[in-house]
């Protein structure tokens, strides 16, 4: 039974007369299901960057402390949430237990990573065959303390 | 001095940054910017998600349709056609077999199945391909081919009682429906009508027909009024029932009427033989007992005795057995003369008075010679007639048709019904360009690009995408564009059932139905400065058609003009698009309402990406919401059943 908020309980396929269909690089014909959680049986990621979200200031480092996920998902899973304080060279990566939550209900978890750098960014993978909502994400962050100067 | 003196250095306290917020997730792909300045719910990088409710989600999984294709699947289309009153829809893929020939099948639903081998070898590209006029039509720049699916008839037949003839008021002949299998609803009833009788003011006949107990229709025949005798025949009537008949079920015709307006004298013939002994029958004998007789006689020339001439005399004698026992007795004796020079030749008419005859009493009549006299004979038979006053009605005769007893040229019922699917895959005609791109318009099927010439636009006759010579067809070569010396043809899209947009390097032209059929589609400039070189980019979507411009930026196009909808991935276009032009494919998804871009990065002869955007929420916003998925693809379709 699919899981997704487009189909209603026990209905598979979409009631509507169109199929979205593909010709793969296998000269293979594919069509895309939204009941199916797979790629022609094959798992793959689903994955989401964000823009720079310190871009409030040019000078100062950036702490980024926790992240805070808000999502809703019908079985218990994982998402693998990752930061980068360096603009996406390098990503520090955690996995994320997700519990189930009920129809309508959306829950948080926060993680901890505590980094510093002048460009911080998150991602979040997709990668358990669970579709899981994602609604917001709460980032810490925290400038980093510097000197400056005043003529006062 | 110091002159830092009054600068005073102090520690900042640490504070918080401008919080970013990320309250939604679904800004969507943003690759115009950079992402420091980025709106915070936008995305520099994603692949397979797809947004729901403002969040963000993992994409849909995809499932494999049957088994792979032994090479490249150069189209994947639907085919929707009408049939037997049915509509159908197939799901076609097309490859090339080692040799060049195009392969043609149809998902069943559980398999793909080849229903087709064009005798023709086709090129390795993306095909162009159009369903119309219940044909499949594709094209690869050097040939038009099509495939057609039509059932098989099987005809069926059926047949009325042997020898079975109706004539009277509230009779019936009935034939029924034998094989277990529906019809087209096109069920023939073949029948015939005799009316004989002589009438002062005609003989009018009412037929009906029924499907079981439901009348059908009704059916005058009309005999004209007439002295004498004379017969009406229809021998080859039929009537075309349009209705659903099941096995079993009756189709009848009932004689429902029958008028005239008083019965004339009615002349009677009874005809002798020489020679014969031959019985009158049940003919109706005459009130007043009088009979008229004659023949047609041949005499030879006159004689000669004695230096005298004498004419040929024959006799002729008339006579009867009335009551069938061998009792003869003559009613006339004649003897007619010949001339006096050469043979002769007449007829003789005579009556005789005659009572009691029944169907028994036979006549006779028998020439003799008289005397030496040359040689006389009678040259026809004997016509007895007489008149019977008034007394005999119309006689009236409906047949159901029987092939198989009584040696009808047609069965009483004839109907058909649907067979096997009967498969035709050829060139769409001789006469057709050689076209690369082929599009429906107007009822007729447009071609764009006739072999090298990338200019030249051609269009079938309208109602007949095989006739490309007929009144009604055409060409055209658009040449003196004034944005390109050759601003070749790319694509064709359909805005309203009379204007088409015709899609070229550098520019955009409208095209109409003009209604002057000397030159049936006419083109005008529309948009300069906008064209596009990927013709598989073009999709009809919510609001209006949707493409990939030359200057890598996806436009929708309407009747008031253009807008554009892809600013936010052209950069990344411009970056990755680089070479097979040809191969960007799209589709259009009606439910989600997107519209889905297929590319193929950095050189890639396949498509390796799908960029895919939110019609609805850019037609309402004007925002633009991009994402993208990362799959290898070589054509891409939307289709209504699998």
């Amino acid at each position: 039974m699919s899981t997704l908020p487009y189909l209603p309980g026990g209905v598979d396929e979409l009631p509507a007369e169109r199929f979205l269909v593909f010709a793969d690089g296998n000269n293979k014909v594919q069509r895309f299901d939204e009941s199916a959680t797979t790629a022609d049986g094959v798992a793959f990621t689903g994955l989401w960057e964000s823009v720079t979200l310190n871009r409030g200031s040019k000078v100062h480092d950036c702490r980024i402390q926790t992240v805070t996920l808000f999502y809703s998902v019908q079985t218990a899973t994982t998402l693998t949430l990752g930061v980068s304080v360096d603009g996406g060279r390098t990503w520090t990566d955690k996995i994320v237990n997700l519990a189930a939550t009920v129809e309508g209900e959306i829950s948080d978890v926060t993680t901890n990573f505590n980094l510093c750098g002048k460009d911080i960014r998150i991602r979040i993978q997709f990668d358990q065959a669970v579709p899981v909502k994602v609604f917001e994400l709460f980032p810490s962050l925290i400038y980093e303390g510097g000197v400056e100067f005043s003529t006062t | 001095m110091n002159k830092f003196g009054r600068i005073q250095p102090y520690q900042v306290q640490p504070r918080e940054p401008d919080r970013p917020v990320l309250e939604r997730l679904d800004g969507g792909f943003r690759g115009d910017v950079s992402p420091r300045v980025a709106p915070p719910h936008c995305s520099p990088n994603l692949d397979a998600v797809r947004f729901e409710q403002g969040a963000l989600r993992k994409d849909f999984g995809y499932v494999g349709i049957g088994t792979a294709a032994p090479s490249r699947i150069l189209a994947l289309a639907e085919h929707k056609f009408i049939d037997g009153g049915k509509s159908y829809q197939r799901l076609i893929r097309i490859y090339r077999d080692p040799s060049g020939h195009a392969v043609l099948s149809v998902w069943t639903g559980t398999a793909w199945t080849v229903v087709g081998v064009s005798t023709e070898t086709i090129r390795d590209v993306y095909l162009s391909t159009a369903s119309i006029q219940g044909k499949f039509v594709f094209s690869d720049g050097e040939k038009i081919l099509y495939w057609g699916e039509q059932s098989e008839v099987v005809t069926w037949e059926a047949d009325f009682p042997n020898g079975e003839v109706i004539g009277a008021i509230g009779e019936t002949t009935q034939v029924a429906v034998t094989a277990a299998v529906k019809g087209y609803s096109d069920y023939m009833l073949n029948y015939l009508v005799d009316i004989s009788g002589a009438s002062v003011g005609g003989v009018d006949l009412v037929i009906e027909i029924y499907h079981n107990d439901t009348l059908l229709t009704t059916r005058l025949y009309q005999h004209p009024a007439s002295a004498k005798v004379t017969q009406t025949q229809w021998l080859n009537e039929t009537y075309i029932a349009n209705v659903d008949a099941e096995d079993g079920d009756l189709f009848k015709i009932k004689v429902a009427d029958l008028s005239y307006i008083g019965i004339s004298d009615v002349v009677h013939h009874f005809f002798l033989p020489v020679g014969t002994e031959t019985a009158i029958g049940v003919l109706p004998v005459p009130a007043n007992d009088r009979y008229n007789f004659s023949f047609n006689y041949t005499i030879s020339g006159p004689t000669y005795h004695h230096g005298e001439i004498y004419p040929s005399v024959m006799g002729v004698r008339l006579e009867v057995d009335l009551l069938g026992n061998g009792n003869w007795v003559t009613l006339k004796d004649v003897q007619i003369s010949g001339k006096l020079s050469g043979d002769s030749s007449g007829t003789y008419s005579d009556h005789f008075i005659l009572s009691g005859v029944t169907a028994v009493t036979r006549f006779r009549v028998n020439e003799y010679t008289v005397g030496e006299t040359g040689a006389g004979s009678i040259s026809s038979d004997v016509d007895i007639s007489w008149v019977k006053a008034g007394s005999a009605p119309p006689v009236i005769m409906v047949r159901g048709k029987n092939k198989a007893t009584t040696g009808d040229a047609d069965a009483g019922l004839v109907w058909h019904t649907l067979g096997f699917a009967i498969s035709v895959f050829e060139l769409i005609s001789a006469d057709a360009p050689g076209a690369r791109i082929v599009a429906p318009f107007a009822d007729r099927l447009i071609g764009l690009r006739d072999g090298g010439d990338t200019q030249a636009l051609g269009w079938s006759t309208s109602g007949d995408i095989r006739d490309w010579v007929g009144t009604g067809s055409g060409s055209i070569v658009l040449v003196n564009s004034r944005m390109d010396a050759l601003d070749d043809l790319m694509g064709f899209a359909e805005l309203g059932s009379n204007l088409g947009a015709l899609f070229r390097k550098r520019s955009i032209d409208r095209v109409f139905p003009t209604g002057n059929i000397l030159q049936a589609i006419g083109v005008v400039p529309w948009i300069p400065g906008v064209g596009t070189e990927f013709p598989f980019s073009i999709q009809n979507g919510l609001g209006g058609v949707f493409f990939l411009g030359h200057d890598r930026m996806v436009y929708r196009l309407s009747e008031t003009g253009l807008s554009p909808a892809g600013r936010s991935i052209q950069q990344e276009l411009i970056k990755q698009l680089t070479d097979n032009l040809e191969n960007v494919d799209s589709a259009y998804d009606s439910v989600f309402n997107e519209y889905i871009l297929g590319i193929p990065e950095a050189g890639s002869r396949t498509i390796t990406k799908l960029w895919i955007l939110d019609v609805d929420h850019f037609n309402l916003t004007g925002e633009e919401r991009w994402r993208s998925r990362n799959v290898n693809v070589q054509r891409l379709a939307a289709v209504s059943t699998l």
